[in-house]
């Protein structure tokens, strides 16, 4: 395919990550930094695992704006757009640094904080144990990550779509998403998810647990799939406006 | 080369900075693009590598239109616009990261470049001043030796000495398979540079003609009481003026001089030079 390449995709990743070196950097340094703060502060383990999550969930929100910076600032979007990089090498690039590369560096930069906070710690505690727990229920959390794959997704395609106004764009998506939420809760509790048999026989509404949870994790799957779409789409017609 | 087809662009729909704009910019020239503040030449030479969208019309690089972002039509199309933020790297580190999309860079050619400038490649780009960071960039442009290279006021922020290395490297560049487009105010800086000249105004392109035409046709300097004069000014030299060079003669091609009798006498050379 004649509009995507494996080594373009490494050239642009490489050009990237060499021109942003020291953005990139400076955020790994906050993200180790600023939980090692709270270690010193609170000298509590649990406290720099807190905001160890914290700035993970950061990195949802942050990544997809990183990754489009370039194409915004007024310095940079003319030299950034004529980079001989098709659409598709750029999206993928957009979604590997959003969903991977942030991700990944997040975790490194949060067992680091943890084990450089080491001696700050007051009262009993497991290093181990916390570093486990933290990776088990967060970073290898199938349903954790997917939740920040889903709001990263959903940031890359609001930083795509708002060409200024970002915030108000943040702002609008995140009552979009509330709206959302609670009309899909309503449809599901009053049609899908009702058991007419057990409240024939109870007089009240049941929602089956069960089916929720499938039809989430199903939903949850295929949303930041329909929102990386939607940020090719945007990317291919919104572009030339930037 | 670069076509454009009855090009219309407005920021908004009800007021077009550009209308109607229709060029044919071909290779082997140095086509100068001038024009008075905010008539759209920045403009144009955005369109032209497809980074704005024409309310009407069309632009075609090579046959293509830059706005498919057609990978083989950017590797060899490159802007340098008038103001640009390069990273905090080194050139030479820069050059190493981006000279991979351009496959006809050379290293070697583009510290020659530097050297001509005076501009130390292992420098990081931030320390250095915006004149230097411009020669930095325009060395590297030119080590890229893409056949269309687009300027957007080059020589803004050059001291002298630059401008006349500029000159020189960019006479070099310019073969039959490449092209350059020089949007720019300062046209005393490269007046000897170009040979295609392109004015735009508020209802279109006002001239887009080679140097030679406009010498064959137009005479510039003092004019006597038989002479035909078009547009005419007084300077410290006395009343220079563009006169219509009916017997042949040779003169000394004033681009500025041309670009205030466009602007002032827009129909007369309009019908000089069969523009619309």
């Amino acid at each position: 395919m004649r509009s995507f390449s494996l080594g373009r995709l490494a050239q642009y990743a490489r050009y990237y990550y060499v021109s942003n070196s020291r953005f990139i950097f400076t955020i790994l340094i906050m993200m180790t930094g600023i939980p090692l703060l709270f270690g010193l502060l609170t000298r509590d383990c649990n406290a720099v695992r807190d905001s160890v999550v914290a700035f993970y969930v950061f990195t949802a929100f942050g990544s997809a704006l990183f990754a489009t910076t370039a194409m915004r600032e007024r310095g940079r979007k003319t030299m950034e757009m004529t980079i001989p990089v098709s659409n598709e090498e750029r999206i993928v690039f957009m979604v590997l640094n959003s969903a991977l590369f942030f991700p990944l560096m997040s975790m490194v930069t949060g067992v680091l904080a943890l084990v450089f906070g080491t001696p700050f710690y007051y009262g009993d505690y497991s290093l181990v144990q916390i570093i486990g727990s933290l990776l088990k229920d967060y970073y290898f959390d199938y349903p954790f990550y997917l939740s920040i794959v889903l709001i990263s997704s959903c940031c890359l395609l609001i930083n795509l779509l708002a060409r200024r106004r970002l915030f108000v764009a943040y702002l609008m998506a995140f009552i979009g998403f509330i709206v959302f939420c609670v009309m899909l809760g309503n449809i599901l509790e009053n049609t899908l998810f009702y058991d007419p048999e057990f409240n024939k026989q109870y007089f009240f509404l049941y929602v089956d647990s069960d089916k929720i949870e499938f039809w989430a994790k199903v939903i949850y799957s295929l949303m930041p799939i329909l929102f990386y779409i939607l940020s090719y789409v945007a990317l291919r017609k919104r572009q030339m406006k930037w | 080369m670069i076509t454009t087809n009855k090009l219309t662009f407005g920021y908004t729909s009800a007021r077009p900075v550009l209308s109607n704009i229709s060029l044919n910019l071909q290779k082997g020239h140095i086509h100068g693009l001038l024009g008075c503040n905010g008539i759209g030449k920045t403009t144009l030479l955005k369109l032209m590598c497809g980074i704005m969208r024409p309310q009407q019309g069309e632009v075609r690089v090579n046959g293509v239109d830059p706005m498919k972002r057609d990978v083989e039509t950017f590797k060899e199309l490159m802007i340098i616009p008038e103001e640009f933020d390069l990273p905090n790297i080194s050139l030479e580190m820069f050059a190493r990261v981006t000279s991979p999309f351009y496959p006809r860079f050379d290293m070697g050619q583009m510290r020659h470049y530097c050297e001509e400038f005076h501009v130390n490649p292992n420098e990081k780009l931030h320390s250095m001043s915006m004149g230097q960071r411009k020669k930095a960039y325009i060395s590297f442009a030119l080590a890229c030796n893409v056949q269309t290279l687009l300027l957007d006021e080059p020589t803004n922020g050059l001291d002298i000495p630059s401008k006349s290395v500029f000159r020189r490297l960019l006479a070099g560049y310019v073969d039959d398979s490449r092209m350059v487009v020089i949007s720019t105010h300062q046209v005393a800086d490269i007046e000897q540079l170009l040979d295609n000249i392109v004015v735009l105004d508020e209802q279109g392109v006002a001239l887009n003609a080679t140097t030679a035409e406009i010498s064959r046709r137009l005479k510039f300097g003092k004019a006597s009481e038989d002479d035909k004069v078009i547009y005419s000014e007084r300077t410290l030299q006395g009343d220079m003026a563009v006169m219509l060079n009916e017997y042949d003669e040779d003169s000394v091609l004033s681009i500025e001089l041309l670009f205030n009798a466009t602007t002032a006498n827009r129909h007369a050379i309009a019908a000089i030079f069969n523009t619309k």
